[in-house]
C-alpha cells in the first residue's frame, strides 16, 4: 500500500479539484438568487447519498442502495413527531 | 439536534444490518439490501399512521441546534451551509484521513479481503464500520432532505433516488473522495434540462449509465487523472 511519487502527484490534482469544487459549493450563496441556491442545496443532499455509495462500494464492497438509510432517518423523524418532542429536539 | 439523532441513529441500524451483510458473499448483499429497501418501502406504505404513506409528512423547522448553538433557519441560506458546511468538513476528513493506518487497513481490505484476513486484520469489524458511516452519511443526508423539502414521503425513496446515487458515484469516479460530487455536479443538472423537453429522462440515465461503464470505467476523475499518469 506504498504511495509512489505518481500516487502522490494523482491525490495532488484531485486535491486542486476537490479545493475547488468546495470553494464554487462555499460561494454558492453570495452569487445565486433563491431559486438556483435551493436547487444547489438539492444537490448537495444528493452529493450524500452518492458519498455513502461510495464509500459502501469502494471500501467496504457492498453495492448498497442508500435509500434504505435515508428511509430509516424520515421513520426516525415521524417517531419524533409523535411524541411531541418536535419543538425541543430541533 | 434532529440531525445528530438521525445520524447516529442510521449508524446505528446500519452497523446492525452492515453485521448481518458482511456475512454474506457474491451478489448476496446487493440482493439482501434491495430486498431490505423494498420491504422498508412496502412498511412505511403500510403504516400509513406514522409514517404518512404516500401522502408524507409535513417538517418544519424554525431554528437548529440547541440553546446558544442554535442557528435561526432562514429561506434558504442558512440552510444551504447546514448542508454544504458538513459536506466540507466530510470531505476534508477524508481527504486528510488518507494516510492513516486505519485508512490503510480499509484500502487493503477493499483490494484484497483473503490477504488483509491472513495478515491477522478484522476484516469484518472494518467492514461494519464502513457500513455504519456510510449509513450514517446517507441519514444524515435524508435528515436534511427533510428540513430542506419541508415535506417527505415514501414515494421519495423508490428506486430512481438511488440508481440516481449510484450513477452519480460512477460518473464522478468511485473510490475518489470528491467523484461523487462532482458526478451530482455534471448529472444532477444534465437530468432536469433532459427532463424538461424528454419525458422518458431514465432512458437518458440508463444510456449515461452505460456510455460511462464502457467508455471511462473510473468515472470522470479516475480516467482524467490516471490517463496523464500512464
Amino acid at each position: 500500500m506504498e504511495m509512489t511519487k505518481g500516487d502522490g502527484r494523482l491525490a495532488g490534482m484531485e486535491s486542486v479539484v476537490g479545493i475547488l469544487l468546495i470553494t464554487a459549493i462555499l460561494l454558492c450563496p453570495l452569487v445565486l438568487g433563491r431559486f438556483w441556491l435551493f436547487f444547489v442545496a438539492q444537490m448537495l443532499v444528493a452529493s450524500y447519498l452518492a458519498i455513502s455509495f461510495n464509500l459502501a462500494y469502494s471500501y467496504g464492497r457492498v453495492l448498497v442502495l442508500p435509500k434504505a438509510h435515508s428511509l430509516a432517518s424520515v421513520l426516525i423523524l415521524r417517531c419524533i413527531w409523535l411524541l411531541r418532542l418536535r419543538s425541543a429536539w430541533y | 439536534m434532529i440531525v445528530v439523532v438521525t445520524l447516529i441513529a442510521t449508524m446505528i441500524v446500519g452497523a446492525l444490518f452492515g453485521a448481518i451483510f458482511v456475512r454474506m458473499t457474491g451478489h448476496n448483499p446487493t440482493i439482501a439490501t434491495v430486498i431490505l429497501a423494498t420491504a422498508g418501502l412496502l412498511t412505511a406504505n403500510a403504516l400509513g399512521t406514522i409514517t404518512g404513506s404516500e401522502d408524507g409528512l409535513g417538517v418544519s423547522a424554525a431554528a437548529v441546534g440547541f440553546g446558544a448553538l442554535s442557528i435561526e433557519l432562514g429561506p434558504t441560506t442558512e440552510l444551504y451551509y447546514l448542508l454544504a458546511i458538513p459536506l466540507v468538513i466530510l470531505a476534508a476528513i477524508w481527504h486528510f484521513s488518507q494516510h492513516r493506518d486505519f485508512w490503510k487497513i480499509v484500502r487493503a481490505v477493499a483490494s484484497n479481503e483473503l490477504r488483509a484476513q491472513q495478515l491477522g486484520y478484522n476484516v469484518r469489524l472494518r467492514k461494519i464500520v464502513i457500513f455504519a458511516v456510510s449509513a450514517g452519511i446517507a441519514g444524515f443526508g435524508g435528515a436534511l432532505y427533510a428540513l430542506l423539502m419541508k415535506h417527505v414521503s415514501s414515494t421519495t425513496f423508490d428506486l430512481g433516488l438511488s440508481v440516481n446515487a449510484i450513477l452519480y458515484a460512477v460518473v464522478g469516479g468511485l473510490g475518489t473522495i470528491f467523484g461523487p460530487i462532482l458526478g451530482v455536479l455534471v448529472i444532477y443538472p444534465l437530468t432536469e434540462i433532459v427532463a424538461h423537453y424528454f419525458l422518458y429522462v431514465q432512458i437518458v440515465i440508463g444510456a449515461v449509465l452505460i456510455f460511462t461503464a464502457i467508455i471511462m470505467p473510473k468515472g470522470i476523475l479516475g480516467t482524467l487523472f490516471r490517463r496523464k499518469r500512464t
